[in-house]
């Protein structure tokens, strides 16, 4: 990523809003590349790396922006000594103290990111990964208890089996696949709700690493000053990293506890309010629900895509 | 069928084909019910009318006669078996009273008139005859009376109850092979949805569980309610082997 153009179009989505679920969904659906680039080429998902390499690039840049100025200054203190040199070395200390200053402020900025993103960010590195293997197991655990309840329900009729032992059987059965086919349906919701979370954290390593190279790419554009206006770029760069902490927080701060990861959190609380064969005490034992159709729990928090 | 070697064959048969009538549990969850043993044992249920044996009769599951099928392929319905009257070689041509509890009662059923009626058989309780004229059992586990019968008949394959039990216990192996959630609470920078994912993850590991000992338990109660029915046809038929002998 380092030698990469920002991504435009993913830019645009990360930028109005990291946390929104629409946004998220879009995300995955376009790979996270934009609608410019052809889905059949989806990039890969987004990693912490991406954010280190992002980081990276930015501080070379900064670092390269600096280094012009500190030449066009000492071009500019050529200049002088050559046509001033009673004032030279005055100027020439002034200015570099003021380059001093700047390339500190820089320097601390700079830290300040790099802080806030080992802080709110570097901590779950693994986390994505970690979730979305969770995630495929709970939908496998899910579809293998679906598919024992498609056979419990086929045990259902005991050919030749009549009586009230064998009605008490039946019914039985019928709890047992009916609790089955919730318990899948839970196990296919709460997976959902992982991946979710993961896309979440994913968004976050997105949205950092693109606003750091957009960043990286505005100093990069940054004008270079005249004689009379030495270090323009050196003071335009402490701005937008001034920009890119604040804004960095605030849609971390977003993602984290925003409105989709508080919208997860009532529906995984309701997932469990749901079933109707399945007992928050227990697995059900008996005929006695036999008659209740189980609850639509699978899809209850839908699959991103 | 009114010689006893008649009788004797038909109950062979019956045996053979592992299907018999009688009485059914008076729980309408006989298989999750762990009462229906003591129950079944209980001689004062209701299964002890009709011919239920005074002293020393047997366990009320041992009760009903055999099969219950009536003469051409009458209903199992009510008739327990090793009931005293099966004995005697009955040919019910109506399916007997409502019964309680597997293999209790079928005690009232009617005999048909080959056979005498309530046969004092020391042990054994209202059992309604074994097979009938026109043989006894129906085949395919028609319900009760030709079809018809009271609705807490029953009919029964031990051997299908036993593999519908291995079934189960296959699946049982199968929800005990699923691995536990591994969720460790941390969902990394998404903070509010940790606490309730982390309950949906127990539970879900406790549902599993307890899937698992569901099953484990159904295949057991399989496994006894596939004997109680085997012990109740081999009850009756030394019933009527005893009474065959008995002249």
């Amino acid at each position: 990523m380092a030698d990469q153009e920002p991504r435009p179009t993913g830019r645009v989505i990360a930028h109005e809003d990291a946390s929104g679920a629409g946004q998220l969904r879009e995300l995955r659906r376009i790979g996270y590349q934009g609608d410019d680039v052809a889905e059949e080429e989806p990039l890969p998902e987004p990693e912490f790396a991406d954010v280190t390499a992002a980081l990276e690039e930015l501080e070379t840049t900064v670092a390269a922006v600096l280094a012009e100025d500190r030449a066009q200054c000492v071009e500019a203190l050529a200049q002088l000594r050559s046509m001033f040199p009673s004032v030279y070395t005055l100027v020439a200390e002034q200015l570099g103290a003021a380059a001093d200053t700047i390339a500190e402020g820089i320097a601390a900025r700079l830290e300040g990111l790099r802080a806030l993103v080992d802080e709110r960010v570097a901590p779950h590195a693994e986390v994505p990964a970690k979730l979305e293997a969770e995630r495929d197991l709970e939908r496998r655990q899910g579809e293998k208890v679906l598919e024992i309840a498609k056979q419990v329900r086929e045990l259902v009729a005991v050919e030749d089996w009549t009586g009230d032992a064998a009605e008490g059987y039946r019914r039985a059965a019928l709890v047992q696949a009916g609790a089955l086919e919730e318990l899948a349906g839970v196990e296919d919701s709460s997976a959902n709700a992982l991946d979710h979370s993961a896309l979440l954290n994913r968004a976050a390593f997105f949205y950092t690493s693109e606003a750091i190279s957009f960043t990286a790419t505005r100093v990069r554009a940054l004008p270079l000053g005249d004689t009379s206006r030495l270090f323009q770029r050196s003071r335009g760069i402490e701005s937008q990293l001034a920009v890119l902490a604040g804004k960095l927080s605030h849609e971390l701060d977003s993602i984290a506890d925003g409105d989709t990861a508080k919208g997860l959190a009532t529906e995984l609380d309701s997932l469990l309010g749901m079933p109707s064969v399945l007992l928050p005490t227990g697995w059900p034992t008996g005929g006695d629900s036999a008659d209740l159709p189980p609850a639509p729990t699978a899809g209850a928090i839908p699959r991103l895509s | 069928m009114t010689d006893p070697e008649d009788v004797w064959a038909e109950v062979a048969r019956r045996a053979a084909v592992s299907r018999f009538s009688g009485a059914t549990a008076d729980d309408d969850d006989v298989l999750v019910n762990q009462e229906l043993r003591e129950a079944q044992l209980n001689p004062n249920r209701q299964g002890g009318q009709g011919g239920v044996g005074g002293p020393g009769m047997m366990p009320p599951m041992m009760m009903g006669g055999i099969g219950a099928g009536g003469a051409g392929g009458a209903a199992p319905s009510g008739g327990g078996l090793g009931g005293g009257a099966a004995a005697a070689a009955a040919s019910s041509t109506r399916p007997p009273q409502a019964s309680t509890g597997l293999g209790v009662q079928a005690a009232q059923a009617p005999l048909a008139e080959e056979v005498p009626e309530e046969p004092e058989v020391p042990g054994i309780g209202g059992g309604v005859g074994g097979g009938g004229t026109g043989g006894g059992l129906p085949e395919g586990g028609a319900p009760a009376g030709g079809g018809a019968g009271p609705a807490d008949g029953f009919s029964a394959d031990p051997v299908a109850v036993r593999g519908i039990a291995s079934k189960w216990a296959e699946l049982a192996q199968e929800i005990h092979s699923l691995e536990s959630p591994a969720f460790d609470a941390a969902l990394g920078l998404v903070l509010p949805p940790e606490r309730p994912q982390q309950a949906v993850t127990e539970q879900v590991r406790a549902w599993t569980t307890g899937a698992g000992a569901e099953f484990d338990a159904l295949v057991s109660r399989l496994h006894d309610v596939a004997a109680q029915y085997e012990a109740v046809e081999e009850t009756g038929a030394a019933e009527i082997r005893k009474e065959t002998a008995d002249g």
